[in-house]
């Protein structure tokens, strides 16, 4: 079934919505949840969880790009997760995941010139846009669908460690991108 | 977790649509570590270099090509890699017109330049063809070799040779165990305002100089690998080199946009039933010798047309292009050939020949135009850097007597399908000619990929493993295809190196039906390149052509004329083209989710370097030729 039918079906709160939604995104959800984590019943909580949000939302939002729609509320739902399992330290993807995010934290300025979520979706986007395509779709796969370095490098057939080492470039050159707009998070 | 971390990981959550979806479909689509291409495997193992050619000085001191670009490509420090970053060529090589080569030119393929490493010595090479080697490993040792080239040949067809006016100085020849071969020779600088002249030797036929061609390593094939990280290792060489070529300077393409959206409306826009191929980057590199060659007026007419504000820029812009477009690794093909064809009875100023052949990777012949051996160098020239695909136009090339300097550029281009098309998918269906239906096998397939939707045209992308794309652009009912040609949004489609930026696109699942096609086309160039403002080199009493040579008098262009063919199947895709000037004087979408996209009527056809150029572009009427 093709996105608009899947989307149809939640207009007209038809519950195959969530079967069908399963069926073609339930896959790259878990493993976005998964991703983020690691533990396999929190992950299922999560998808569970964008399903019901999807629910709730469709109509009358009526999302354009169904499957970057999924994995966003994937994402947000695994974020909270993991901020109530982070004082009882679970979840290592997300910690491994954060610990590099961390060096993309541009340096503090003096103006307050604070932007919000949605805004900084953009200014990092353009600064995707302007690096290669392979070195864009590494950051978005590791940082946006979670997937481990070692699994990219394999799939990829380059050194995990020469992964890593463009990884850490690529953090740097958006730490550095992100400071030039002046911007503090 | 920090509050500054959390922030940025949920502006990341939010970046656009499109960025995301590309992503999930490229790293979707990866299906093995490595991919290795079977269909044209028998050149992907073995490239073959002929030493000795000696014609171009390498300065091993000279910054690397590429290293100026800026270019973030992945970062290694083991012994090998920088070993192979010295294969890389120099930037800066000087070109020596008069000496020898060793290859006949219809069998000699371009050379592969490397620098000097570090562990050389130095001995002499007594015989010429032990410096003939296969390239299976990359560099270790080397071998370096300084001898005066003082060889000749009567026989233009094996060997050529050449008799110099000024001294040749000693040549060196770098070789090594069992790779890469590299020939240099210094020459004299000679300044601008201080020409010095050449005559050519009288011979019939004979080859001057050959090209070196950057170093580009084979594409890895993962099988004949059973030691993984020596297989890394490899992938990793290849991509720094490729990257180090493809990622040039920020401005390259600078002035370029006018001339390719003029020209193609020039060669294109014209209704015709017949089909019509145009490559807009062979045309640049004859019209970027031509104003070489001329000076004054004439000079800054060329300039104009191609968007140069000088001859030092267009100089760079060429170069520049020249190695952003360039692969052959053995899988994936882009090559921008070219040549100068020198009359054996006429003097030339030697600084104009060796910038010809120092911008543009140019061959040099010379020998007496009319004469059949001539002719014969010249069509064995063009089909060995087409692969013979042009063979119907090139047989019929031939200069006329009064020439004075011919100049002929190539694109030689192959890539396969990043997604195949299924063969037994293809199908017989008609398709709707200007002149009334055909039958046609139609190459099928329903998969997800993104729509763009133009207000007169609908258009997609596919991409070509390693090198580039090719868009397909069907005009919508009530629109002809030169309609299209001749309208502002699709040109600016044409011309978009990246189609990201495009607004009316969607990611739809598309039943797609595209013809198998073999089209090709010959034009004369003479009447576009005036209607784009090419005026003086026509008119001998307007030409300047005194940087070319102080003896010829009165010259004008005689002819020009280019020949391209483009064929798509199956497996991917096959293009080349020349580009033939000669110089004659007196001795002197909506809310679709699914669409059905059938190209069963005249459409468009852009096939995009990967780097976002365009290397071919024409119009289909009759998929079968």
């Amino acid at each position: 079934m093709n996105d608009n039918e899947i989307i149809a079906l939640y207009w007209s709160r038809d519950e195959r919505a969530i079967s069908e939604t399963d069926i073609k995104y339930g896959r790259f959800c878990r493993s976005i949840a998964v991703n983020i984590l690691t533990v396999r019943e929190d992950a299922e909580e999560c998808v569970n969880d964008t399903y019901h949000k999807a629910w709730t939302v469709i109509p009358p939002q009526r999302p354009e790009q169904f499957r970057a729609w999924l994995g966003r509320v994937v994402r947000n739902i695994s974020l909270n997760l993991w901020n109530r399992n982070h004082a009882q330290k679970r979840n290592q993807g997300m910690e491994t995941l954060m610990s590099e995010l961390e060096e993309c934290v541009p340096s503090p300025v003096s103006v307050d010139n604070e932007i919000d979520d949605i805004e900084l979706g953009h200014l990092i986007s353009k600064w995707l846009r302007s690096i290669p395509d392979e070195e864009r779709m590494f950051f978005i796969i590791r940082y946006w669908n979670g997937v481990p370095l070692k699994e990219i490098a394999e799939k990829y057939g380059i050194g995990a460690d020469k992964l890593a080492q463009k990884m850490l470039r690529l953090r740097k050159s958006l730490r550095s991108a992100l400071e030039k707009e002046g911007i503090s998070l | 977790m920090s509050k500054e971390t959390e922030k940025l990981f949920n502006g990341i959550t939010n970046i656009d649509d499109d960025l995301i979806e590309a992503s999930q479909q490229q790293y979707e689509q990866r299906k093995r570590p490595m991919r290795f291409m079977p269909w044209i495997a028998g050149a992907a193992a073995v490239c073959v270099c002929a030493a000795a050619a000696g014609v171009f000085l390498i300065n091993s001191g000279a910054p690397k090509v590429g290293t100026d670009t800026g270019n973030t490509s992945d970062i290694s420090t083991s012994a090998t890699e920088e070993a192979l970053q010295q294969t890389i060529p120099s930037s800066e090589f000087t070109y020596s017109p008069l000496t020898v080569t060793e290859e006949s030119v219809t069998t000699a393929p371009p050379e592969t330049e490397t620098s000097e490493s570090p562990e050389v010595t130095t001995e002499t090479i007594p015989e010429p063809d032990t410096v003939i080697t296969e390239i299976t490993q990359y560099t270790e040792t080397a071998v370096i070799s300084s001898d005066p080239v003082t060889e000749t040949s009567p026989d233009p067809t094996e060997i050529s040779s050449a008799e110099s006016t000024e001294t040749v100085p000693p040549e060196t020849v770098v070789t090594t165990s069992e790779t890469t071969i590299v020939t240099e020779r210094k020459v004299p600088q000679t300044s601008v305002n201080d020409l010095t002249y050449l005559s050519a030797p009288d011979d019939a036929a004979s080859v001057l100089a050959e090209p070196v061609y950057p170093y580009f390593p084979p594409y890895p094939d993962e099988s004949v690998y059973t030691d993984y990280d020596k297989f890394e290792e490899v992938y990793d060489a290849w991509s720094k080199a490729k990257n180090e070529l493809h990622n040039q300077h920020a401005g390259y393409k600078k002035g370029t946009e006018p001339f390719f959206r003029n020209s193609i409306r020039t060669f294109l826009g014209e209704a015709s039933d017949k089909n019509k191929v145009y490559s807009p980057l062979s045309l640049f590199m004859a019209l970027g010798m031509s104003a070489e060659i001329s000076g004054g007026y004439t000079r800054q007419q060329f300039l104009d047309v191609l968007g140069q504000e000088s001859i030092e820029d267009l100089r760079a812009h060429a170069k520049a292009i020249w190695q952003a477009n360039y692969s052959d690794d053995g899988a994936a093909k882009c090559i921008l050939a070219s040549s100068v064809w020198l009359n054996s009875g006429i003097s030339y100023a030697q600084e104009t020949v060796d910038n010809i052949s120092d911008f543009y990777y140019s061959s040099v012949f010379s020998g007496v135009p009319g004469t059949e051996e001539y002719d014969k160098l010249l069509q064995d020239w063009l089909n060995s850097q087409t692969d013979g695909m042009l063979d119907e136009y090139a047989s019929d090339v031939k200069l006329d007597p009064t020439t004075v300097i011919a100049l002929a550029s190539t694109v030689n281009y192959s890539g396969k399908w990043r997604d195949y098309f299924n063969k037994d998918n293809t199908k017989m269906r008609s398709f709707r000619t200007p002149n009334g239906y055909i039958g046609c096998d139609f190459m099928n397939t329903e998969r997800e990929m993104m729509v763009y939707g133009g207000s007169k045209f609908t258009a997609v992308s596919l991409e070509l493993e390693e090198n580039g794309y090719m868009r397909l652009i069907l005009p919508d009912e009530g629109y002809t295809t030169e309609d299209l040609i001749n309208d502002e949004e699709t040109m600016s489609f044409l011309l978009r190196d990246r189609l990201d930026t495009f607004d009316n696109k969607k990611y739809l699942t598309v039943a797609l039906s595209v013809p198998k096609f073999d089209v090709s086309q010959q034009f004369d160039l003479t009447k576009g390149m005036k209607a784009l403002g090419i005026t003086d080199a026509f008119d001998v009493s307007a030409s300047d052509f005194e940087p070319l040579t102080d003896t010829a008098i009165d010259i004008s262009i005689g002819s020009a004329t280019q020949a391209s063919r483009v064929t798509i199947d199956e497996d991917g895709c096959k293009a080349a083209s020349f580009t033939l000037i000669s110089y004659d004087g007196d001795i002197g979408l909506e809310d679709l989710d699914r669409i059905e996209l059938v190209f069963d009527k005249p459409f468009i056809f852009e096939i995009m370097s990967e780097t976002g150029l365009p290397l071919f572009v024409g119009i289909v009427n009759d998929p079968t030729g």
